[in-house]
């Protein structure tokens, strides 16, 4: 076969890569493309695009990594996209001129359902199979020159992991135009379809590989009633753990080093606006996005190191029957114990999902989890206002408050995605499908590549976002700039500077809609800024009360101020537990904001959390005030 | 090993029925539209040989061996599939269950100790003595 033909088109040949889930495909797109692949959105659909630039015998190329697919035949949106690739209805994006199917040697016999569809596409198609070792191994055996002259199109074993035929690969890919075709295409009806596969491994000495001996002793323990239980809750504390606990002093350096950042620009920079932008807008911003990386990337490391060894699918398979009662499956357990420690990555964790309404569900009740960034708000009500007597037994009362502030959020996530799954977004009625791949041994480059896709997709796509959030949220709280008078402290001159500026403004402006919360303009300004991070609240508190220390001195503060009309105190017993309770629920979060809005390409999901959040947190916030009244 | 099926029995139930250790071969798929569609792209296609091969630890989903895979399907979707079982058991990898009596293990089998997976089936009339 010729490198290039001679009459090979101008301009870079379209390949699609099209293959169902666990066939390899992505690890063969890697193992092509290298890091190169450009990643995005197809139009209307959470379904992510995947394309690679290559250079093949000297012949530019690109790749289309298609979603992973069963058929051709569509039964959702999402899944519609591969067809429209093909037919070319798809704006932005050619038709691929070749297509490349990529099939597991050890389930082909599955797999020639799909075969047959993209063969009958008529167009130049040839086979990679992978995972040719693995059949080996299990006593399976196919002659893939029989196999190529019964499809009559070109068949390529590779171990993509390996590398092991890559290289011929990259020769027959060069040049789709010399590809054989089949003389008859394949039978469309899927009960002809099903004697044409017959025929096919009868025509190609295909032996059936048995089960994977090494699999089924593993599964044995990890699968195993009690012990497979057992391990599932020590991986699922582990994953708790790294996000929760181990990811917390790479935050704490990130938090310091962009302290000093802060410093440094200020030290350099004249007194004055400019340098309060950069210090306090620009790398308090850019520090508000890099703090979440140690998380991602613990996160991710954790999650697609199962995922290659062939853990998660069994954790799914452990759990699906819990999780099935609020009509989520398996799969969606990990983003939301991950969420617990932050929706960020907990959001982002949703992305093994493939099914897209279970993905959407789970990622709407994902921020209702109870996330670190609510510890602080928490730690300072609870601090200033429970009493620290004994309450019950042991139990103290600040104890149990924040148990039912923790608990109280993950129930409501329970009913709002069993409403959901029942009104918005039923079921597609379609049926719960997860395989269980081998076990094999995970390969370090796509184990890398993905841990980085991940933290690169997040920088790029919600850091921009937070980013850009966090600078208006600064200027917010910055501008009109009032200058206070000269006879002010530090601190009160803050205040005084805050109280004039546009948050300050928007603080007293909501305030005839939060007073029936109990909430003063104070507040309304701390609800403003905390849209940055929940945590923000404390400092915002901390800086309207024109306090030194967020701690001891703020608690003081707060406990002591009073309504100037009334008289009463502002932090009454009715309005902390409105305040507990609106931070329980509503979604006080640009991050998770934007990271919903990147992984479902579009604005409608975050402003349909953000509004659903906000108005159970008015609800709850305006009950437990009244609830409180009552009681007290 | 090569599958050895040995197929006597005219009687079908549910792939959901099936239990751990039990092999058939796909008879019928009774959802139709694009669930029936599905079903098939998974490779359930009439005469495929399947075995049950575990049960999660919660009892649902299960997962089946196929076409050289495995497959997880929770039992609602396992009762849209009809399946002839094969009534004679062997010790393999994956079950050290047998019976000597040709008896068939039925979905109540599950709803039992974990250990007892055979007992002599009442439920349907689905068994075979030929």
């Amino acid at each position: 076969m010729s490198a290039v033909s001679a009459a090979s088109p101008p301009g870079p040949v379209r390949l699609g890569l099209i293959g169902s889930p666990n066939s390899g495909k992505t690890t063969l797109f890697n193992a092509l493309t290298g890091l190169r692949a450009k990643v995005g959105n197809y139009p209307g659909v959470t379904v992510e695009r995947r394309e690679g630039a290559l250079v093949l015998e000297g012949r530019d190329a690109r790749l289309i990594d298609l979603p992973g697919t069963y058929s051709l035949d569509p039964i959702s949106p999402d899944e519609a996209v591969v067809s429209q690739v093909l037919a070319g209805e798809v704006e932005g994006v050619a038709p691929p001129e070749a297509l490349v199917i990529v099939a597991d040697a050890c389930s082909l016999e599955r797999s020639l359902l799909l075969i047959a569809q993209v063969v009958a596409e008529d167009r130049p198609t040839c086979l990679v199979l992978t995972m040719m070792d693995e059949l080996a191994v299990r006593g399976g055996s196919l002659d893939t020159s029989r196999l190529q002259d019964a499809l009559g199109i070109p068949v390529v074993p590779v171990v993509g992991h390996k590398g092991l035929g890559i290289r011929q690969l990259r020769v027959l890919l060069a040049d789709p135009e010399a590809w054989s075709r089949p003389p008859v295409l394949p039978p469309e009806n899927r009960l002809e379809q099903s004697a044409w596969i017959d025929s096919v491994m009868s025509a190609c000495g295909a032996e059936r590989p048995d089960v994977h001996a090494t699999t089924e002793r593993i599964d044995r323990v990890v699968v195993h009633p009690i012990l497979g239980s057992l391990l599932f809750l020590a991986v699922m504390l582990t994953f708790f753990q790294l996000i929760f606990a181990w990811a917390t002093p790479a935050m704490d350096w990130i938090d310091g080093a962009m302290g000093t950042a802060a410093d440094f620009a200020r030290g350099l920079l004249p007194a004055g606006l400019f340098a309060d932008f950069v210090a306090d807008g620009l790398i308090a911003g850019v520090g508000s996005v890099v703090i979440f990386l140690p998380q991602i990337v613990l996160l991710f490391s954790l999650l697609y190191l199962l995922e290659d060894v062939g853990y998660m699918a069994r954790a799914a398979f452990v759990v699906d029957r819990a999780m099935a009662r609020i009509g989520l499956e398996g799969r969606a357990f990990v983003a939301l114990l991950s969420s617990f420690a932050c929706a960020v990555p907990g959001i982002m964790a949703t992305r093994t999902m493939p099914s897209p309404r279970d993905r959407l569900v789970t990622i709407l009740v994902a921020p209702l989890m109870t996330c670190s960034a609510r510890l602080p708000v928490y730690a300072l009500l609870i601090a200033a206002f429970v009493p620290q007597e004994a309450a019950w037994g042991p139990f103290g009362m600040q104890g149990l408050v924040l148990f039912a502030l923790y608990i109280v959020a993950p129930l409501t996530a329970m009913a709002v995605a069993a409403v959901l799954r029942r009104s918005l977004l039923p079921g597609e009625g379609m049926p719960f499908i997860l395989e269980l791949p081998s076990y094999r041994v995970p390969g370090l480059r796509l184990w890398l590549s993905q841990v980085w896709g991940s933290a690169w997709a997040f920088l790029r796509r919600a850091g921009t976002i937070i980013l850009l959030a966090s600078m208006v949220l600064w200027m917010l709280l910055t501008f009109p700039r009032t200058e206070p008078p000269a006879n002010l402290g530090p601190e009160q001159a803050a205040a005084y500077s805050l109280e004039r500026s546009a948050a300050g403004r928007v603080g007293k402006a909501i305030e005839p809609a939060i007073a029936p919360l109990g909430f003063d303009w104070k507040i309304g300004v701390g609800l403003l800024a905390s849209l940055a991070a929940r945590e923000v609240f404390v400092s915002t508190l901390a800086q309207v009360y024109a306090t030194e220390d967020p701690d001891a001195s703020l608690r003081a503060a707060i406990r002591a101020d009073t309504n100037p009309v009334t008289g009463e105190k502002i932090f009454s017993p009715a309005t902390v537990a409105a305040l507990l309770t609106f931070f329980v629920f509503a979604l006080q979060c640009t991050s998770t904001i934007a990271t919903i809005a990147r992984e479902t390409n579009s604005w409608r999901w975050p402003t349909f959390a953000f509004g659903y959040m906000l108005a159970l947190a008015y609800g709850g916030a305006l009950l437990a005030r009244h609830i409180t009244l009552a009681l007290t | 090993m090569k599958s050895d099926f040995n197929i006597n029995s005219e009687m079908t139930v549910e792939l959901a029925e099936m239990i751990p250790g039990e092999r058939g071969k796909v008879d019928q798929i009774l959802a139709e539209g694009p669930v029936g569609r599905r079903l098939m792209d998974l490779g359930l296609l009439p005469g495929t040989p399947i075995r049950n091969l575990r049960e999660s630890p919660l009892g649902d989903p299960t997962v089946y061996e196929l076409r050289g895979y495995r497959l997880c399907l929770r039992a609602e979707d396992a009762a849209r599939v009809l399946v002839r079982p094969e009534i004679r058991f062997e010790a393999d990898a994956v079950s050290d269950d047998r019976t000597d009596d040709g008896s068939i293990r039925s979905a109540s089998a599950r709803e039992g100790k974990p250990g007892l997976r055979s007992i002599p089936l009442p439920k349907k009339a689905n068994v075979n003595s030929a």
